[in-house]
């Protein structure tokens, strides 16, 4: 069928346009609102601008589609394949996208807020400046976690989404907005977080070793159980953040803050803490073998049962803070 | 009996110490949470003050990184000014035309020598306002180059014909156009440097070039004809012996006859005597097959046949454009010709027709060893030879070089474009035609689109 042939019945009351082939067909700026594409081919179709409000795609084939501009609030795309497909500045809003497959896709300055994004394949998709607020991108059991890795999620807002059990690895979040979300046992191996905002995040469980979190703010955030091995935290704002049994080996943490922090029995062997503020942190039962915290300021730290062994104390702060063995530094 | 008693005093006893004992803790337990409670104001307040003190101490940190890196460039910075004194010099007097413009398009730098190419007085004066590109230098394929090269940060490379603005439409001074080529460099922070030539005198030698190649034709044409009918005339009255020299003659005669009536047709096409087409509806598939039929002696010789592939939408009765139908029969007697050259025996070639948005698409595809990447850009100049080995062996037709040369030129004729490639899956040559499409059911207003009008 072709482009006109569509919108002609579609302007005659027609909605039902299940498994048709419109590959390379021209819906330019057209309007197409409820229609059901059910497992329609729309291969390199030209859906630029176009209103997609509430259409139904399931199944269908929007690979290598243009969809720029395009409005596709509360749209269900249900195991859609939308790999290279272009959706530069989309309206995504509260659009059902379990299972599909947008590798590659381009959704640089889209709004995804709200969405379904369960089960998706994002592997190298470029999320730059995207707004995926309060975004579903939860594991749901049975089903493949939702893949970012390689995807580019430059400045993009993620604030209040639910990442739990996603794949991140390798994924660019420099400057990134996760605010308030939850990326619990998420892997963030390699990935870049430097410059992102995460205050009040909750990375339970998560694997972040190798992370590049220089100069990110996590004020607040949940770091219980993560993993921060070989991690940069270079200059990271940490004030109040739980990091209780996390495993901060091997890790640079020199100029962060770590005030109020909670660090209770977790593991800060062969770590770099020169420059740190740890003053009023919890340290109980934290392991420090090795650890350098030269010039680092532990006013007021609780060192209760902590392991010091080998660690280099030059220049540190100790003033107020309760000593391995109970007693009050003087 | 005395000892029960006794028992159950002991019991009441220790009851009576232990719930004596909890509420003692508990109490100390209350008071301590309050006492914490009480002292939380001064922690919270000592937490800000170190959280604050945390962040001068970065920021001092950073100072001092910054103030080190300045302090060890410092003399550095002077050279630099010095250095940057001359390159302007350098820019200013330069035989070349150099602009400048910075991330809004304003223009930054404008030397001498570009200020007299595009016609831009008092430059010097001007530049102190920062003027936008289009405000001094009114051309549309400049500006456009300085997109292209911000949009893809490489450098490009462009030609056209200036037209310089009137300066007082009140009294209109016929300008001149001038040809100018344009070298883009992009140089970060959205600031692009362009070098301009003037390509006025290129343009007059290859010019004059042309002019002579086909006055030279010209008169090369008489005497090739009266040569001919020599030959004609002798061949039959020669030695059997002798004949075979004749004919090898003869055969000579026809290739330089050939060359000598290609290089005309070159030179009547020529730009500055623009032809008139003699525009008709044509219908493409039948013109695919006459040029076939032509071809078909020299392809049965190599066994290479055709395989022509029509338009998907439009059946082949329909596909008709309005074209110069002899020039378009040349072009395509050139192109299939070449492929038939240059492809390998019982191989086949592939002619693919298609309309795709309001443009007519021919492409020729066939299974040689197409061109050398570095030949791709030239293979439409005259006299180009891929294989300049095999120009005049005699054995292989050697064509004259002119064949793409000519083809080029038709589809310029009809406001086309021609490019050649190398196809990725047979390897061999793949040269694409784009035509403006005209379809003739295009004039009925009712009927937008042929496809629909017209169901196949």
């Amino acid at each position: 069928m072709s482009a006109e042939k569509l919108l002609r019945d579609y302007a005659s009351g027609r909605r039902d346009f299940a498994s048709l082939n419109l590959a390379n067909a021209n819906l330019f700026n057209s309007d197409l609102i409820g229609a059901n594409l059910t497992k329609a081919d729309l291969r390199r179709a030209n859906l630029v601008l176009a209103y997609l409000n509430k259409v139904t795609f399931n199944h269908a084939n929007l690979s290598g589609a243009k969809l720029g501009g395009a409005t596709l609030n509360q749209a269900i795309m249900m195991s859609t394949n939308l790999s290279e497909a272009d959706l530069h500045g989309a309206m995504l809003q509260r659009v059902n996208l379990f299972g599909a497959n947008l590798s590659l896709a381009n959704l640089m300055d889209a709004n995804l807020s709200e969405a379904d994004l369960r089960s998706v394949n994002l592997r190298g998709a470029n999320l730059r400046c995207a707004i995926l607020s309060a975004a579903l991108i939860r594991e749901e059991r049975g089903y493949p976690p939702t893949s970012m890795s390689g995807a580019n999620l430059c400045k993009a807002d993620l604030r209040g989404a639910n990442l739990t059990g996603t794949d991140l690895s390798g994924a660019d979040l420099s400057g990134a907005n996760l605010s308030e979300a939850t990326l619990a046992k998420v892997n963030l191996q390699g990935a870049n977080l430097s410059g992102a905002i995460a205050t009040n995040a909750i990375f339970t469980e998560s694997n972040l070793s190798s992370v590049n979190l220089t100069e990110a703010n996590f004020k607040g955030a949940n770091f219980n159980r993560a993993d921060l091995k070989n991690a940069n935290l270079h200059l990271t704002n940490l004030f109040g953040a739980n990091l209780t049994k996390a495993n901060i080996s091997m890790a640079t943490l020199s100029g962060a803050g770590l005030i109020q922090a909670v660090l209770t029995g977790c593991d800060l062997s062969r770590s770099l803490l020169d420059g740190t503020n740890l003053s009023q942190a919890t340290l109980v039962d934290a392991y420090l073998v090795r650890a350098n915290l030269d010039g680092a300021d532990l006013s007021d730290a609780v060192l209760t049962r902590a392991e010091l062994s080998g660690a280099s104390t030059i220049g540190t702060i100790f003033s107020g803070a309760t000593m391995p063995d109970g007693k009050i530094h003087s | 009996m005395e000892l029960l008693w006794l028992l159950v005093g002991i019991i009441i006893g220790t009851i009576a110490s232990s719930a004596c004992w909890f509420s003692w803790n508990y109490a100390k337990a209350q008071r301590n949470r309050k006492f914490r409670k009480r002292s939380r104001p001064a922690a919270r307040l000592k937490s800000l003050l170190s959280f604050q003190s945390w962040v001068l101490n970065i920021k001092r940190r950073i100072q001092q990184d910054y103030s080190s890196v300045a302090a060890t460039t410092d003399p550095a910075i002077q050279n630099i000014d010095k250095t940057q004194i001359i390159w302007e010099n350098i820019v200013e007097s330069a035989p070349i035309g150099y602009v400048q413009v910075d991330q809004d398009n304003r223009l930054t730098v404008c030397n001498q020598r570009a200020a007299a190419m595009m016609h831009i007085s008092n430059h010097q004066q001007g530049l102190k306002r920062k003027p936008f590109l289009l405000q001094l230098i009114r051309s549309y394929e400049l500006d456009h180059l300085v997109e292209a090269t911000r949009s893809q940060n490489v450098g490009t490379q462009t030609d056209w014909v200036f037209h310089p603005a009137i300066p007082d439409p009140a009294d209109p001074i016929p300008q001149q156009g001038r040809p100018i080529r344009a070298f883009s460099v992009y140089l970060g922070m959205g600031q692009v440097g362009i070098y301009l030539e003037d390509r006025q005198e290129a343009i007059l030698i290859a010019q004059q070039r042309d002019r002579w190649t086909s006055d030279v034709a010209h008169e090369l044409k008489t005497p090739l004809t009266s040569i001919r009918l020599v030959a004609e005339t002798i061949e039959a009255r020669v030695e059997p012996s002798v004949k075979i020299w004749v004919d090898r003659l003869i055969g000579e005669i026809d290739r330089i006859t050939s060359l000598v009536k290609d290089l005309l047709e070159l030179g009547q096409m020529d730009v500055g005597l623009a032809p008139a087409l003699s525009i008709s509806e044509v219908n493409l598939a039948d013109l695919v097959r006459s040029v076939w039929k032509t071809l078909e002696p020299i392809a049965n010789r190599k066994k290479v046949s055709l395989k022509y592939i029509g338009d998907e939408h439009i059946s082949d009765e329909q596909l008709t454009a309005l074209v110069d139908e002899s020039r378009i029969y040349r072009l395509l007697l050139n192109l299939l010709d070449n492929s038939i050259k240059h492809s390998p025996s019982l191989q086949s070639i592939t002619i693919v027709i298609s309309v795709v948005n309001a443009q007519l698409l021919i492409e020729t595809i066939d299974a040689g060893e197409g061109f050398p990447e570095e030949a791709l850009s030239n293979v439409f100049e005259r006299f180009y030879r891929v294989d300049p080995s095999r120009t005049r062996s005699g054995l292989d037709r050697g064509g004259s070089g002119l064949g793409l040369a000519i083809a080029s030129q038709i589809v310029a004729l009809h406001q086309g474009k021609i490019i050649a490639k190398n196809h990725p899956e047979t390897g061999g040559a793949w040269i694409t035609i784009t035509l403006p499409y005209q379809n003739p059911s295009n004039q009925n207003p009712s009927n937008q689109n042929p496809s629909l009008s017209h169901p196949s």
